[in-house]
């Protein structure tokens, strides 16, 4: 992970390797020292993580299910992401008759930007963050419509008219979640006035009661909805049940992914948890104080203000509940029809979210 | 007329649509399953759709053929009665009983009372673990897999306390000609009560999960609509035709088996939400169904008399008198009949099976024009199709 | 007035259903799972099972009555001699085929032949599933020992 206030470690790579070769560091190695530095963070924080997501869901889904879950690799059943990766690593890759090479190709790669790019502007502890954009909000929202784009692909590229409806599904999902979706999400901007997501972080520094969900308690009018509504869009936007129409596999059999095999599957299965994690993550950020605790103890003047790792662990406390709820709503619910969920976010969640940010609007202007 | 892999779509009268002359439409024509995780096995449906909404729907059953019927004529009585468990596998008792009575009926076989209590009972317990994969089934196409493993914990009890007595947990080969193969001990029908009560007692976990979740209620509540008519007219039985408004129960209409000895009520649609005949309906049919299934097999349990199990009358060589013997009797799914003619021979001239699945799925054309793809799984989920007793 | 009623309700009943379809699963993820492990946890078999067979090849007489009543002809019995001095030579099950209906072990005279409690066997080839009983290198006998102790009423013995 990057420290926003120590020298990039690329700079460093960028240096040593223009060393090796014996100029001075310029753009080229630049890049390439940006690139290593990137994959590096990609194999070794992320794809973890992404893992840890699909290991805890297929646990939990067990016990909720009356199941043991995996528990046959490591401790646990620890390591059976980690050999699922493995196995996917060794399938064939099946590219079918019929089907848009490149862009079949492609679109496992883009999904697996879109979804991974995300984690660049989240503030996972004081100083600790990749970019702090000021317009990180944005880029986020913007990251999320782009893995749509690899979805369409995917579908469209596949020559299978399940994947095609599963590409469909996906349009009419996007067009429907994002609406509300920014909507919810800018409550919180308009709140702090920023759309960095380290300012917003930092105004709800403090207290349980300054956080933005109910901050100062009367903020709860605007923001408990708003919560709601950015974690109901969020879930349409992860794909994740009762929002799973794009992927529905006792309907479209897998959807966009039908014919995907290998590690292109897993392309797309991975940022699929990496998508949840970050929205949960975005809306602990908005809404749940990010990386601060409970008591206020790293509000600055805290006994932890600053400190990297106590932020750490509550950011990936708040991130993980999130994660957790998720998946629990998912093993719970049954999934929605296509019309009915261009239905719910039109007619219910929009309205929902536009009075929630005439709400924040008001109280901005009282406050 | 186009064709796709040997099927003839009828392209029917629709007008095409007043839309822009560079706009490319055409209609999807989808080849769901035999590999699709909704149909249930091997039923493969063609459909023609715009987009998400199914024109035509035609379903093609056959792929689990396996000639059932020939197999019984060329067997004797004896040998051909474990195949018919093989028809429709999850309600396997009840398709014995089903052949079983009609080969009694020809052989005027009296039945001792405590054989026919007993083949109730496991009759039952049978048909409450039928509905149940249904009904988790239906939960499981509408993408909630949580009720169907809670259900399935019920159908595993139950196959243990079948196991028990029957020595097999899906194709029991149990009631024969004549009786039961083997008669249950004290301590069973004991466990028996109690697996009555743990499925009583989560049924409300069922309802609460599943059947009266709003996004559930939303998916099925009107949604494909088998109406009284139509279901008549297509022949269809079971808790579809009850669902549909029609009280047509076989163990009250036509008591066999000493079902005129229990005291139960036959559900009939439409229930508290929802419009009559809706996918909901079927699905909360079943679900009653259960309810009153577990009542017949309380009082059973209750009254079962002493006595022997079997009137052994018909052994591996009983020749059939000449003439014929229609029995129809209720199984989950509907009616299964047994027809058959002997010409006085071991094995039948003709046997016939008339199995309700075959009936209830050439539903499926007529009702899922206009429905959604989503609706269409919603459709065949409710129906609740065995193919290898449609197939035979 | 009333369509924002409806609205209102249809959003209050979504919430209110799902959070009591959470109050049904979550407590689950703190209760014992129901599942056994198998190859370590061995499920009970009742001693009704009818499971792979259990053949008593010393009682046979090699009377042929199994593989008569057989439907589907999975038994395969070759002897030398008839009655109580048969000897077999192969007593062959293709489990490819068996139904495991049990009506082979009714007719008996000799009640030689039963169901046994084991209900998994596997093989590469379809070769490998069939099974002769009466093969006296390489005996494969299932739980030999274990009667059945349940009185079967038989159908077929007449």
């Amino acid at each position: 992970m990057i420290l926003a206030e120590t020298p990039p470690l690329s700079s460093h790579i960028a240096g040593w390797l223009a060393g090796l070769v014996g100029t001075e560091p310029n753009w080229l190695f630049a890049a390439i020292g940006a690139l290593v530095v990137s994959a590096a963070i990609l194999l070794l924080v992320v794809t973890p993580v992404g893992l840890g997501g699909v290991y805890l869901e297929r646990k939990l889904a067990g016990r909720m299910q009356n199941r043991r879950g995996p528990n046959r690799v490591g401790p646990y059943g620890l390591l059976q992401s980690l050999a699922d990766g493995v196995k996917l690593l060794a399938k064939e890759d099946i590219l079918q008759r019929g089907a848009d090479s490149p862009l079949f190709r492609f679109a496992p790669y883009l999904v697996f930007m879109a979804a991974f790019a995300g984690f660049v502007v989240l503030p996972f502890a004081p100083g600790v963050v990749a970019a702090d954009l000021d317009v990180g909000l944005f880029y986020f929202l913007a990251l999320i419509a782009l893995e749509t784009v690899g979805i369409v692909m995917a579908g469209w590229s596949s020559n299978n008219k399940w994947s095609l409806l599963g590409a469909m599904r996906e349009v009419a999902q996007v067009v429907s979640y994002e609406l509300p979706l920014g909507l919810a999400a800018m409550c919180p901007a308009l709140a702090v006035g920023s759309l960095s997501l380290v300012a917003i972080t930092d105004y709800q520094a403090g207290p349980i009661w300054k956080w933005l969900l109910w901050r100062d308690l009367y903020w709860a009018i605007a923001m408990v909805p708003a919560f709601l509504l950015f974690y109901t869009a969020g879930l349409a936007a992860a794909k994740r049940a009762p929002f799973d129409l794009p992927e529905a596999e006792s309907e479209l059999t897998a959807g966009f992914h039908t014919e995907y095999s290998g590690m292109r599957f897993g392309m797309f299965f991975l940022p699929e948890y990496a998508m949840m994690l970050s929205l949960s993550a975005v809306t602990s950020v908005l809404f749940l104080g990010g990386y601060h605790d409970p008591l206020g103890l790293s509000a600055p003047g805290g006994m932890f203000a600053g400190v990297w790792w106590w932020g750490l662990i509550w950011f990936f406390l708040k991130t993980t509940f999130l994660f957790l709820s998720q998946i629990v709503l998912r093993w719970t619910l049954p999934r929605i029809r296509i019309d009915q969920v261009m239905y719910l976010c039109y007619k219910v969640l929009l309205p929902i979210g536009m009075g929630s940010l005439l709400l924040t609007a008001a109280l901005r202007l009282l406050g | 007329m186009t064709t796709i892999q040997g099927v003839k779509l009828d392209q029917g009268e629709r007008a095409a649509p007043a839309l822009p002359r560079d706009i490319l439409t055409e209609e999807l024509v989808f080849n769901m399953g035999p590999q699709h995780p909704s149909t249930h096995g091997v039923l493969r449906v063609v459909l023609r759709t715009d987009g998400e909404v199914v024109h035509d729907c035609q379903p093609l059953v056959g792929n689990l053929h396996r000639c059932c019927e020939k197999i019984l004529e060329n067997l004797t009585y004896v040998q051909g009665l474990p195949y018919v468990d093989r028809m429709d596998y999850l309600g396997a008792l009840n398709m014995e009983l089903g052949l079983v009575l009609a080969v009694e009926k020809a052989a005027a076989v009296e039945v001792p009372k405590r054989a026919q209590y007993l083949r109730v009972i496991m009759c039952e317990i049978n048909r409450v673990i039928s509905h149940l994969f249904a009904a988790g089934q239906f939960g499981l196409d509408m993408g909630a897999f949580t009720p169907f493993l809670y259900m399935f914990r019920e159908r595993e009890e139950a196959l243990t306390l079948l196991n028990e007595v029957t020595g097999g947990r899906l194709l029991y080969h149990y009631i024969r000609y004549g009786g039961v193969t083997r008669d249950v001990t004290e301590g069973w029908l004991k466990r028996c009560i109690a697996w009555c009560d743990q499925v009583a007692a989560h049924m409300d976990e069922y309802n609460n999960l599943l059947t009266y979740n709003h996004i559930f209620l939303n998916r099925t509540c009107g949604v494909a609509i088998i109406d009284k008519d139509t279901a008549l007219r297509y022949a269809a039985t079971g808790p579809i035709l009850r669902a549909a408004g029609v009280a047509r129960d076989l163990r009250k209409d036509m008591p066999y088996s000493s079902y005129e000895d229990f005291d139960f009520k036959v559900p009939v649609g439409p229930f508290d939400k929802g419009v009559v005949g809706d996918s909901w309906n079927r699905h909360r049919q079943r679900l009653l169904e259960i309810e009153e299934s577990l009542k017949i097999i309380r009082q059973a349990v209750a009254k079962l008399p002493a006595g022997e199990v079997s009137n052994a009358k018909i052994s591996r060589g009983w020749k059939a008198p000449e003439g014929e013997a229609y029995v129809a009797s209720e199984a989950p799914r509907g009616e299964i009949s047994c027809y058959f003619v002997s010409d006085g021979g071991k094995a039948p001239y003709r046997a016939r099976m008339r199995g309700p699945s075959f009936y209830n799925i050439s539903l499926l054309g007529e009702t899922s024009r206009g429905l959604l793809i989503g609706d269409l799984i919603a459709l065949m989920g409710s129906i609740d199709i065995t193919l290898g007793e449609c197939d035979r | 007035m009333m369509a924002l009623r409806n609205w209102a309700r249809a959003v209050w009943m979504g919430l209110k259903t799902t959070w009591v379809g959470l109050t049904i699963t979550v407590p689950y993820i703190f209760r014992r799972p129901y599942t056994l492990q198998y190859p370590e946890e061995v499920p009970e078999i009742p001693p009704t099972e009818r499971g792979l067979h259990v053949f008593e090849i010393d009682k046979c007489i090699a009377c042929d009555q199994c593989s008569k009543i057989c439907p589907v002809d999975c038994i395969t019995i070759e002897a030398e001699g008839k009655g109580k001095t048969a000897r077999i030579r192969t007593f062959e099950i293709d489990y490819s085929k068996c139904l495991f209906c049990a009506l082979c072990c009714e007719p008996c005279p000799t009640e030689c032949i039963h169901m046994g409690p084991q209900f998994d066997l596997v093989g590469y080839t379809r070769d490998e599933v069939i099974i002769d009983y009466a093969d006296r290198e390489n005996p494969r006998v299932f739980s030999g020992e274990e009667k059945i102790p349940f009185e079967i009423v038989s159908f077929s013995r007449k």
